[in-house]
């Protein structure tokens, strides 16, 4: 669609439409950061001011101190990331198996594993949490990370990134001798990046922003998660806006950096396939 | 839900023989060698391989994923507190179907589903074209329509949960500018339709004003996704089926109901099927704008003013977590699960039929 030739007012209504709506998506987004920065008698102010004079960094420590929220953001950082590598790593030799083997039932396991994405998580939510009860991990790393890590989109994906891998390659390493597990970690892994940079993108999101199964399993204020950890500061000091928004603002940060970062393979990720809810 | 994205096609290109990492010894041994022709043991340590690698994932489905079905269709069969009690067959089911709570929590998510999936793709559609007009700055727009998507989502409640604020909210604010009178929003159990002509039962009073407030928060998160992943499916239309289509005189709408449209149409119908699934498990965003604290009740009664923002998944948690009646809530986890079955079935059916699909037959 060549824009060139149309500099006429459809153009200007297109651009005007794109910014407006642009603007429908930032404004609550500012209006957060602009809120953290207020001191308290300002937050309600109307007109709204956009640009706190001066801006009230103490806001951060203060909210910051006010809930264990160091500890939710280790605890965030320590799930996200085991769910993340053990997703990668279990779902790349998954789909390594699906895709460059043959053998008995290969077939049917993959319609198998494609079939669990239909189950929603309240058939789930139930069951698993009186599996994990009967495990005792209640209230552990464990429970918040071993459920969640086999993951049948990510079997997929890799798969099907894969399938799109020359045998040939696989074949040779294999006549050299690399033996399987050589094949797969000296040839396969690092042909496969790009498809392991987006599933590692796209489960740290996941998991960074999981809501029901910590908020159900995690009783104890030392395992939290950050949007737990979140929620409850939001109860308890509900009046205290530019707390929460200072904190809301803080917990956003990893997720927009990382976005920033890896916009490319996020976005693609999300084109490839977009299975994630 | 194989069939939407191996009809992607804007995979990752892999990278091919050539760009291999430079390893001369595998480039001389280019012969494969035939299955039949290798020594046994190789063949034994290949199967082996073969369901090793697979092991790990698929035991963990197993337990965790496959397992629970089955364990949950088991746990519905009885009066099930903090430990299992009486058999009760299908009792649960049949108390369930007697549930008005039930009933109520499923329109109230076929409200919400309904409010939310068509806005979601018209709205992602239409800022998709935008953006594929080469927009200056289109990049920066992207991610801004994208940002939502990649911050938290309880954060992002938060924020909505004050813009809703009936005394000091954004909302508000903007109605007293224009001279309208202010608005409970997210604690106004009254009908959509009963506010605007007064006096409706909840039945006929359509959405609460409080579950539109959410369908408007979620059309907002999700925009951006939606608009990506059109973004991809319009990239990938041939720049000379357009041209074609405009030296055929086809212009502006004409040329997007003939021809943008029906092109995406596969993208359309996948992200449906996607946005109707991921509707019926909504919870972290109802959650946080309607239960808890932002509505002044405690987490047992999550579901915002008089239940209207109750969505059968908060339904589930509610008599679950709260309650502690764990065989009825999974009864009733179950009875949804056979409806979304069913509706994506159908979806599939209807789908399949009207897609249209490049190069295919329509």
């Amino acid at each position: 669609m060549p824009a060139g030739r149309r500099q006429d007012a459809l153009y200007w209504c297109g651009v005007l439409l794109v910014a407006g709506w642009g603007l429908v998506q930032l404004a609550p987004i500012l209006w957060m950061i602009s809120t953290s920065l207020k001191p308290l008698r300002e937050v309600f102010a109307l007109p709204i001011q956009w640009v706190p004079r001066p801006p009230q960094w103490a806001n951060y420590p203060e909210a910051w101190n006010h809930f264990p929220f160091a500890r939710y953001f280790a605890n965030s950082f320590i799930v996200s990331a085991s769910v993340t590598v053990l997703n990668v790593l279990l779902a790349g030799m998954a789909g390594y198996s699906l895709a460059k083997y043959r053998y008995f039932g290969q077939r049917a396991l993959f319609i198998a594993v494609l079939s669990t994405l239909m189950l929603p998580i309240e058939v789930l939510m139930v069951p698993t949490f009186l599996i994990v009860k009967s495990l005792g991990w209640l209230n552990t790393y464990q429970g918040l990370v071993i459920p969640v890590v086999a993951d049948a989109f990510g079997i997929f994906l890799m798969r099907q990134y894969l399938l799109s891998l020359p045998d040939s390659l696989v074949e040779a390493a294999r006549i050299d001798g690399a033996g399987e597990l050589g094949t797969y970690f000296r040839i396969v892994v690092p042909l496969s990046w790009p498809a392991v940079l987006t599933l590692a993108i796209f489960t740290w999101r996941e998991t960074w922003d999981a809501f029901v199964w910590p908020f159900i399993i995690i009783t104890d204020d030392s395992l939290r998660t950050v949007p737990i950890g979140l929620q409850r500061f939001q109860e308890q000091y509900v009046t205290t806006y530019n707390s929460v928004m200072a904190i809301s603002t803080v917990a956003m940060i990893p997720m927009v950096l990382l976005f920033f970062f890896f916009q490319r393979a996020f976005i693609r990720g999300i084109a490839l396939s977009g299975l994630k809810e | 839900m194989a069939l939407p994205a191996s009809r992607s096609t804007a995979a990752p290109s892999p990278p091919t023989a050539a760009e291999a990492p430079e390893r001369p010894r595998l480039a001389r041994a280019r012969v494969a060698v035939p299955a039949g022709l290798r020594p046994p043991a190789r063949r034994w340590t290949r199967a082996l391989g073969a369901y090793a690698y697979v092991a790990p994932a698929g035991l963990l489905l197993l337990a965790f994923q496959v397992y629970p079905l089955f364990y949950g269709g088991y746990v519905s069969l009885f009066r099930w507190g903090l430990t299992r009690q009486a058999f009760l067959g299908i009792a649960n089911y049949a108390q369930v179907l007697r549930d008005p709570e039930f009933w109520r929590s499923l329109l109230v998510t076929v409200y919400y589903v309904v409010g939310v999936v068509p806005a979601e793709i018209v709205l992602g559609f239409l800022v998709a074209v935008l953006l594929s007009q080469r927009v200056r700055g289109r990049a920066a727009y992207r991610l801004v329509y994208f940002l939502p998507y990649v911050t938290s989502m309880v954060a992002l409640g938060l924020v909505w949960s004050w813009v809703f604020n009936a005394n000091f909210g954004l909302a508000n604010a903007v109605l007293r500018l224009l001279h309208l009178p202010p608005q409970r929003w997210l604690l106004e159990p009254r009908g959509v339709l009963a506010l605007l002509r007064g006096g409706l039962s909840f039945w006929a009073g359509g959405p609460s004003l409080a579950l539109v407030c959410v369908i408007v928060v979620t059309v907002w998160y999700y925009t951006g996704f939606h608009a990506v992943v059109y973004l991809a499916a319009l990239a990938a239309i041939p720049m000379e089926i357009h041209e074609a289509a405009r030296l055929d005189g086809a212009r502006g709408w004409r040329l997007m109901r003939s021809i943008t449209i029906p092109l995406v149409s596969p993208t359309t119908f996948f992200l449906a099927v996607i946005a109707t699934i991921g509707a019926f498990q909504s919870f972290s965003i109802v959650y946080t704008l309607t239960g808890g604290g932002a509505a002044g009740g405690n987490a047992a009664e999550a579901g915002g003013p008089l239940g209207t923002t109750r969505v059968v998944t908060l339904f589930i948690f509610n008599t679950f977590y709260g309650e502690f009646r764990v065989g009825y809530a999974m009864a009733a986890a179950l009875l949804l699960f056979v409806i979304l079955l069913a509706l994506t079935l159908l979806q599939l059916c209807l789908g399949s039929r009207r897609v249209h699909y490049l190069g295919g037959a329509g």
